[in-house]
């Protein structure tokens, strides 16, 4: 599974969102299965329709955008 | 109210004279602003929940001339904090075809005019200033964008592709508590990031205004380069627009013509290199230095009509 967080170096909801999904992919034992990247290029985030950030895309599906998720939603998208 | 807070708190040290006037203004600012800063910022998260950004850009899609360059004003002033929402905005605005006149007048008004600055101002300098602080940056917006528009400058975005997506978020299912929780998280962000600018901005404006000699100003920043001069020296200098509103106070209440103070506080809010460096991820050279050069010409243009009313 490939996780993305989409959001630029300045904004630190996106790095609070990136701590978030690392320490729940460690909590649910997944290091093996989940890979989380941070992705700084707002060209992508246009790809992905994304235009308000943080974004979380899991397997190049935007779940989450313009919003930080709360623990719960994380761990929903990532079961 | 803050004022007998600072006035208790310095009588409390004993000081007295310059350094203690010094001190209770430090105190008295940092407390206003961040108070007003933290209902502001609180009050616009909570409206953005029910105004992303998918839907204001709808909202503009359909829009014609003067409303919507009216409307992409007023949505620059409560558009988000953070200078690195700016470039995902434009291109999500850009790439679902949102006028491109209209784009750029969101982007010149989003840096000039700040929602929690406005109450800010309106507490330091009373109702004509804000007005005409307001009035001014939506029109420099407003011509700078429909000017853009008409000279073609369009064909300077960079080439991008822009996807739908995944599901616009839900804006009406929400409830108050997720609302509640969201505009708190922004807000608690927020003025976390802004809070070191606001205590840095008002130590430096309670120094000027404790110890800058009176006479000065008036004898050394006067005369017609003055606007100019404040713009150019604001430009190197970045810092929130929180944190230069009380530097602008001060100078001021020393005696700078309040359109070179204003000039100098939009300068270092919205001409900022970082600002430029993220755009030309989206923008080619020549409408980098359009919208630059929009945003400097407006601010020196409002600088020399608020010394000439004001």
């Amino acid at each position: 599974m490939k996780v993305e967080i989409l959001g630029s170096s300045g904004c630190s909801t996106c790095k609070s969102l990136k701590q978030d999904v690392e320490s729940i992919v460690e909590d649910m034992g997944k290091e093996d299965e989940v890979e989380v990247v941070k992705v700084t290029d707002p060209a992508k985030f246009a790809s992905y329709g994304v235009m308000s950030t943080p974004g979380l895309v899991v397997d190049g599906e935007v779940k989450f955008k313009g919003t930080v998720p709360s623990k719960e939603e994380i761990r929903e998208v990532l079961a | 109210m803050f004022k007998y807070i600072a006035v208790q708190l310095i009588n409390l040290t004993g000081l007295t004279g310059r350094v203690a006037d010094s001190l209770e203004f430090w105190v008295y600012d940092t407390l206003k602003i961040t108070v007003i800063l933290l209902g502001v910022v609180f009050a616009v998260s909570y409206l953005r929940t029910y105004l992303p950004p998918e839907r204001i850009r709808d909202f503009l899609k359909g829009k014609k001339a003067l409303v919507g360059y009216v409307l992409a004003g007023v949505l620059g002033i409560i558009s988000p904090f953070c200078s690195c929402s700016t470039v995902p905005l434009f291109l999500g605005f850009v790439g679902v075809g949102v006028p491109f006149g209209m784009t750029i007048t969101f982007l010149t008004v989003s840096p000039m005019v700040n929602s929690a600055a406005i109450f800010v101002l309106f507490g330091s300098f009373g109702w004509e200033l804000t007005i005409a602080y307001v009035l001014g940056g939506l029109t420099v917006g407003m011509i700078g964008g429909g000017g853009l528009m008409l000279l073609g400058f369009e064909r300077y975005v960079m080439d991008f592709d822009f996807a739908a997506n995944g599901d616009d978020p839900d804006v009406t299912n929400k409830s108050a508590k997720k609302r509640l929780r969201e505009a708190y998280e922004d807000a608690k962000e927020i003025v976390g990031r802004i809070f070191p600018y606001v205590v840095i901005g008002v130590g430096l404006g309670a120094a000027i205004h404790g110890f800058l000699p009176e006479g000065f100003i008036q004898n050394t920043l006067q005369g017609a380069l003055a606007v100019p001069a404040a713009t150019a020296l604001g430009i190197p200098i970045y810092t929130n627009i929180m944190g230069v509103i009380p530097v602008a106070e001060s100078l001021i209440g020393k005696g700078l013509p309040v359109g070179t103070s204003i000039a100098f506080m939009m300068s270092v809010a919205a001409l900022s290199v970082p600002q430029f460096v993220l755009l030309k991820q989206v923008m080619k050279r020549n409408l980098i230095i359009a919208y630059g050069g929009i945003i400097g010409f407006g601010i020196m243009l409002l600088g020399f009509v608020f010394n000439m009313i004001f």
